[in-house]
């Protein structure tokens, strides 16, 4: 059973604490939903557990062992792969390009990078537009393309970071889907940051809360949504 | 290649001289390219590579049997060696990735700005070194008695082959991993690509191909000189590369042609015209400043250069998108 953790994770920016102590974990199988407000340090947790950023205190394991040491790279290589809140596709290439770049990461030919791709597209429903360049795509597709590139890695910890931004009610609801089969389909566990509470309560089976870097509640979803602190801090506001 | 042909029967010595230098251009240009339109980071110290290759091969192959007068400092098999010109060729273009692959294992962990400096400082580095390493390459005067065995065809076959082996690059796939990292780094970095070895690959390539473009322009001029392969033709290589299209192979063909037959055609224009018994002439310098503005007026209304991101469809190559 393979299981990432964070242990004490700090994060110190000059005079700000992004981040104090954090202890979360992702378990095989599972959807967790990492709530909080802005400014809370959910991108933040996520640029630690994904090497972007060096904790000022506390370790990332993975099946228990500390990552700490690892570049970006290596980690999205081991099985870590992550999205961007700012979705960061390479523009002037194509839609099937953008994807075939992480599946080659364990392909050993071009062409069997393309097919994994191809069916990482068509997971999301954007095989129709393979050819197309992806800075031309509208906003909602672009967002699935960040998850087919994340996907092709063939992650075992999938990190999304707000994928539902920005998205009509119904584009969100096709994205639930998507995010739904993931465990099944593709063997991955998901971090789903996202601040639609109603879609998170659909697809989640726990939550994480987050307030100003620390850790408001973290459970199953029923438990969490009834928490005072959370529903003073969070839910409450929204 | 119709077209060379036409130049070769009709167009008498002075359009195949033209072509020919278009071609060695060509070679050089189309080495820069490989790293700088697939990584995106400009490079300002390419030429250290044509350096490299031109003497690498005069070791081999210059000045009959004066070498050891020139150059006393060679090891004894290079003053014997009596190497054929095309194998010298294929060894100092080796020799010039070998000098990239040591320097870029440091440069290529920089980024954009700090990249592009890096790289003028290893051409600052490596032409101080060559000026002053009198022995092996004859310090600040010239070598003369290169065998000059590089006509029109054999510059053609040298650009063909050039291309062919950027085409075959751009196709790879780590082609398209540094074109990743040329469009997000971040992203790139996210997606599993190691940027500093995908930079590295493609500095090696585009090291080997400008060298044998420093090799063909040595026997094509028949001397040396180390200032020559400096800021001029830093300027000149880097804006065929900028005129054609930075991130384009087409255009880095396309911008060789176009700078050496405007080039050409201004230095014709320096030496004087007569237009109906008026004989007109441009200052000197005419050239330099005319190349100058034209690059920043392209620079400033065509950023993406002449043919933009287009790729045409070379020897029957795929075409992919890039
Ligand atoms: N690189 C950085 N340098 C300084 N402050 C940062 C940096 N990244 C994030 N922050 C700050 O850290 C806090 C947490 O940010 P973030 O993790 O992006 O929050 P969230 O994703 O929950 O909205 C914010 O106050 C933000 O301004
Ligand atoms: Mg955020």
């Amino acid at each position: 059973m393979s299981e990432l953790n964070t242990e004490a994770i700090s994060v110190q920016f000059q005079g700000l604490r992004a981040l104090d102590s954090v202890d979360l974990s992702l378990k095989e199988g599972e959807i967790l939903g990492l709530l909080g407000p802005n400014g809370a340090g959910k991108t933040t947790l996520v640029n630690v557990i994904s090497g972007f950023q060096r904790p000022t205190e506390g370790t990332v394991r993975v099946d228990g062992k500390s990552v700490g040491g690892l570049t970006p790279d290596a980690l999205a290589r081991c099985g870590v792969a992550r999205t961007f809140q700012s979705v960061r596709l390479f523009r002037r290439l194509s839609v099937l390009e953008n994807v075939e770049i992480s599946a080659l990461c364990h392909a050993k030919s071009r062409n069997e990078a393309r097919s994994t791709a191809r069916r990482a597209l068509e997971f999301v429903g954007l095989g129709p537009v393979a050819r197309r360049l992806a800075g031309e795509l509208p906003y909602a597709d672009e967002r699935r393309v960040g998850i087919a590139r994340a996907l092709a890695l063939r992650p075992r910890f999938l990190l999304l970071d707000e994928p539902a931004a920005g998205m009509t009610d119904s584009e969100c609801r096709d994205l639930v889907e998507i995010v739904r089969q993931l465990p099944q389909s593709f063997g991955c566990a998901v971090l789903l940051i996202e601040h639609n509470i109603g879609l998170v309560m659909e697809v989640c089976n726990r939550l994480h809360v987050l307030n100003g870097g620390r850790t408001l509640a973290d459970g199953p979803v029923e438990t969490v949504r009834n928490n005072p602190d959370v529903i003073a801090a969070y839910l409450g506001g929204a | 290649m119709a077209l060379l042909c036409l130049i070769a029967v009709l167009g008498g010595p002075y359009l195949t001289d033209i072509a020919t230098e278009a071609m060695i251009y060509t070679v050089m240009a189309v080495g820069i390219s490989i790293f700088m339109a697939n990584s995106g980071i400009v490079s300002f110290g390419h030429v250290t590579f044509a350096l490299v290759g031109a003497y690498a091969s005069a070791w081999q192959t210059c000045c009959a049997g004066m070498r050891g007068v020139f150059m006393p400092g060679l090891p004894q098999f290079l003053l014997d060696s009596k190497t054929p010109v095309l194998l010298a060729a294929l060894v100092a273009s080796l020799l010039a990735s070998v000098v990239a692959l040591v320097s870029g294992a440091a440069i290529m962990r920089l980024t954009g700005a700090a990249a592009s400096i890096a790289l003028l400082s290893l051409l600052f580095i490596v032409k101080t070194i060559y000026e002053n390493w009198d022995s092996v390459t004859a310090g600040q005067s010239s070598l003369v008695g290169l065998p000059l065995y590089v006509d029109m065809w054999t510059a053609f076959g040298f650009a063909s082959a050039a291309i062919v082996i950027a085409q075959v690059y751009n196709a790879s796939s780590f082609g398209l991993l540094l074109r990743a990292t040329r469009e997000d780094e971040a992203a790139a970095r996210a997606s599993g690509v190691n940027i500093w070895r995908q930079r590295l690959i493609a500095f090696v390539i585009s090291a080997f191909v400008t060298g044998a473009g420093g090799v063909l322009y040595g026997h094509y001029l028949g001397t040396l000189a180390v200032n020559v392969f400096w800021l001029d033709m830093t300027f000149v290589t880097l804006a065929m590369v900028v005129v054609g299209g930075m991130r384009s192979l087409t255009g880095a063909v396309v911008g060789a042609f176009a700078v050496t037959g405007l080039r050409q055609t201004l230095l014709a224009l320096e030496r004087g015209v007569d237009l109906g018994g008026v004989s007109i002439s441009l200052p000197s310098g005419a050239q330099e400043i005319a190349l100058a503005v034209i690059l920043l007026l392209i620079l400033t209304f065509r950023p993406q250069g002449l043919v933009g991101d287009n790729e045409m469809t070379w020897f029957g190559g795929a075409r992919d998108s890039s």
